[in-house]
Formats: C-alpha cells, sequence, structure tokens
C-alpha cells in the first residue's frame, strides 16, 4: 500500500475524515502534501499546496494545518480542550485530559479545530506548531 | 535623506504635511478559506470596523500589534494585511481558472488574498527570489488553508517562462519610502540600483503572460524611478502592453499617477497614507496585447 493511501485511510478510519473529490494528495520528498486538483494545470515544479502529514517506519504523522483545514467535519477522537489548556497546546506543551487511550488525537476548543496530538496516560501532547504561531493572547467566543 | 529633505522630496507630488501626519491603521484581512464571515463575526472578540473592502477591517484593539497573536490569528480566520495591500489581488480580480504567476510572492499576502478569491481553484505560482523569504510563505499558506499554489524559489529577473500565465502579480522589492523611517536609508543610487531589478522583473514577468493577460505592478514606495519611470519602459519596448484603469468595483480614493508622465498614467494609482489611513502604494495595471 502507498504511502498515500496509508495516510488517506488512516485520516477516514480513525477521524472519519472525507477529503473532497477536488483535493489530492501526493508523496514529495519524504513527506505528504495537499492541494487543489487544479493546481495540475501549472507545469513548472515546485512545492504543491501544503504538507499534510507523513508516512515512514515511525508511523503515521498528521499535521495540525491539515486537520484544521480538513478536520472540521470530523467524527472521532476528538479532545474537547478548555481555554487554559488549548492555550498550553498551541505553546506545543502537554496538556492533562481525562481521556483514556493511546494514539492521535484531534484537538478542539468549543467549535474550533485547533489541531492534533498525541494521547498518551492522559496526556495530550500536540503536533509542533511553527514558533510564529506560538503566542495566544486574544480570546475568541469557543 | 534627513526628515526635512523627505518632506521637501514628498512636497514635490504631493501634501507632505498630510502624508505624514496621518495615522497608519492596523487591518486585517478575513480569510474565507477558513472561516464565513459570518461565523467570524458570531465567534470574534475583536473590535473591528468596516472598510470600502467587504473582507478588509480596521482593528480597533488598544492590542492591535499583537493581532498576529490571537486565535483568529492561530486558527487562519483572518491575516494581518495592510489595506492598500489587499488592492493588487482586488485590482488583478483572479478568476477560478486563472493561471496566476506572484513573481515576488513572500510572505504571501497577495498569493493567500488571490487564493481566497479564486476559492482554492485554478492555480498560482507563488515565486520568491530567496528560501529565508519563502519560509514565511510556506508558513502563511499552511495557515490560510491555501492548496491551490505551487511555490518555487527562483529569481524573478530570469523566469524563462514564455506566453503561459493569465494573470501576474509582480510586487517588486523598492526602497519602501512609505514604511516608517525607511527615508533615512534612501539613497538615488539605491533606488536606482532597484529600479534595474525591478525592471528584469517586470519584463520577465510580463514576457510569462498570455496575449490578453493582465499583470498588476506594485510597490510600497513613492519614487517616481521605481514606479511610473518602470512601467513607462515596459510600454515602449514591449509593443501593444497598455495601462488599464486600476479602479475595480470598489470605491477607493487615490491618486493618479504623476502627470509629467502623460494622461496615460492616469489610469495608474498612487496611494498615500490620507486616503484611507493606509501604508503608501504605487499599483498600476498593465494588460498584453
Amino acid at each position: 500500500m502507498s504511502h498515500v493511501t496509508t495516510f488517506k485511510k488512516f485520516t477516514e478510519k480513525d477521524f472519519g475524515i472525507t477529503l473532497p473529490k477536488s483535493v489530492i494528495l501526493q508523496e514529495h520528498e519524504s513527506v505528504i502534501r495537499v492541494y487543489s486538483k487544479t493546481l495540475m494545470m501549472l507545469k513548472p515544479s515546485g512545492y504543491m499546496g501544503f504538507v499534510a502529514g507523513k508516512v515512514s517506519t515511525k508511523g503515521i504523522e498528521v499535521k495540525s494545518e491539515f486537520i484544521q483545514m480538513f478536520g472540521t467535519q470530523a467524527t472521532k477522537n476528538i479532545i474537547q480542550l478548555n481555554e487554559r489548556q488549548a492555550k498550553y497546546f498551541v505553546e506545543s506543551e502537554f496538556v492533562e485530559v481525562i481521556e483514556d487511550g493511546v494514539g492521535l488525537r484531534i484537538a478542539k476548543l468549543g467549535n474550533h479545530t485547533l489541531g492534533i496530538g498525541k494521547l498518551k496516560d492522559k496526556k495530550f501532547y500536540p503536533d509542533f506548531i511553527g514558533k510564529g504561531r506560538k503566542r495566544v493572547e486574544n480570546s475568541i467566543s469557543p | 535623506m534627513d526628515e526635512n529633505q523627505f518632506k521637501d522630496y514628498l512636497s514635490t507630488f504631493t501634501d507632505a504635511d498630510k502624508v505624514l501626519s496621518t495615522e497608519i491603521k492596523p487591518t486585517i484581512r478575513i480569510n474565507t478559506l477558513k472561516i464565513p464571515k459570518e461565523v467570524f463575526f458570531k465567534t470574534t472578540k475583536l473590535k473591528l470596523k468596516p472598510t470600502f473592502y467587504e473582507f478588509g477591517f480596521y482593528s480597533e484593539d488598544e492590542n492591535s500589534s499583537r493581532l498576529g497573536a490571537t486565535w483568529e490569528y492561530f486558527l487562519g480566520y483572518l491575516h494581518t494585511q495592510s489595506l492598500s495591500s489587499m488592492l493588487p489581488s482586488l485590482i488583478l480580480n483572479p478568476k477560478q481558472g486563472d493561471l496566476i504567476l506572484d513573481a515576488a510572492a513572500a510572505p504571501g499576502s497577495k498569493t493567500t488574498h488571490a487564493a481566497m478569491l479564486m476559492q482554492n481553484k485554478g492555480a498560482i505560482l507563488a515565486n520568491d527570489v530567496k528560501w529565508e523569504r519563502a519560509s514565511a510563505l510556506f508558513a502563511n499558506i499552511a495557515r490560510l488553508g491555501v492548496i491551490n499554489t505551487k511555490v518555487t524559489v527562483r529569481d524573478a529577473t530570469k523566469l524563462g517562462i514564455l506566453k503561459y500565465f493569465s494573470k501576474a502579480f509582480v510586487d517588486a522589492p523598492c526602497s519602501s519610502l512609505s514604511q516608517p523611517f525607511a527615508y533615512k536609508k534612501f539613497t538615488p543610487n539605491l533606488s536606482y540600483e532597484l529600479s534595474k531589478t525591478q525592471i528584469k522583473m517586470l519584463f520577465s514577468a510580463y514576457d510569462s503572460l498570455k496575449p490578453g493577460g493582465e499583470l498588476v505592478y506594485s510597490t510600497c514606495t513613492y519614487e517616481k524611478r521605481e514606479n511610473e519611470e518602470v512601467v513607462k519602459l515596459l510600454l515602449e519596448k514591449r509593443a501593444g502592453a497598455k495601462l488599464t484603469p486600476v479602479s475595480t468595483e470598489l470605491d477607493f480614493s487615490h491618486d493618479s499617477g504623476l502627470s509629467e508622465y502623460g494622461s496615460e498614467f492616469k489610469k495608474v494609482a498612487r496611494i498615500y497614507p490620507f486616503h484611507f489611513h493606509s501604508e503608501g502604494f504605487f499599483i498600476a495595471k498593465i494588460k498584453k496585447g
């Protein structure tokens, strides 16, 4: 099974994410990128869309940006955070949660899809979030 | 230039006192690729005031300088972008079937705005000359949920692509005289050197357009050598290149190009801070014959 198929099946099975038909996943330089089908019109080579994740011998990695964009309708494996927990989460620090289990989970603050993290021993570890995106002070209504 | 010299310089073509005394208001663009405008306003606590553009808003928060540290920014619901710099995308008017070149794309404000206007359909080649700058472009593309864009890192003065794109942006590197204190670093020689790069970028992007294609050339400087002069040279050297009016369906106030370049330059826009409390800009729209 190709890495792209593995990634797609994982996000479908574990989160209930169905990608629109207008969207393509493709592996390039060992990461999986997500882009619009219409981008195929553009011939010069370059970096398509943005990074959705990675499949390697270490397992499956899903990026928060992919989940923010396509995980809003996810139906499974979601952890609701409160605002205090959410601030820790986006600062790339783990938060203690009541959920049991092990594996990747989608983080939400109310209706807002924050990203993805790993749950283990009731601790929720966020996917790395870029430096420029770590500070969150102002609030939005969850 | 010192402050007095800058004032004298500005006075040769505009009201220098008004330019220098007008407050620049921070603005944001709501990113409809991530959230519909109505839903955004149901959730945000930011104090926002409408502008002439339906998705552009003045921020009236006391901490406007910290807009990049809000949930709205983190989630990609908004992009901090000057109102003036939203205009090139609106003037280029990208459509869903377009193939678009953004010759100097980083940090990606115009690329991501065009993608939003195209609702992630069509295709944009977002190029920048430096990897360091492209990293900001990658980050904004991912944060704002843009998937109709391909990023390249090439020298835009020699793209070597002919008759391919339907539309193009050239937001050229410039002496940035509309930015605070940039006049301190300004020298005629600096401007001359920049203009050489601008000319090459503009010609390269123009040549990459299909016949009938359209290009928006913009800078954030007031210097005519980097604005009207660059555009005039293209009009002289490329038969069929024509200026078209920058006016869109939007009603935004602006000055015309400098009259010394002729009536044709009434079609370009010079934006000064006093027009709508945003940074100074020069914008020209060129159609390929």
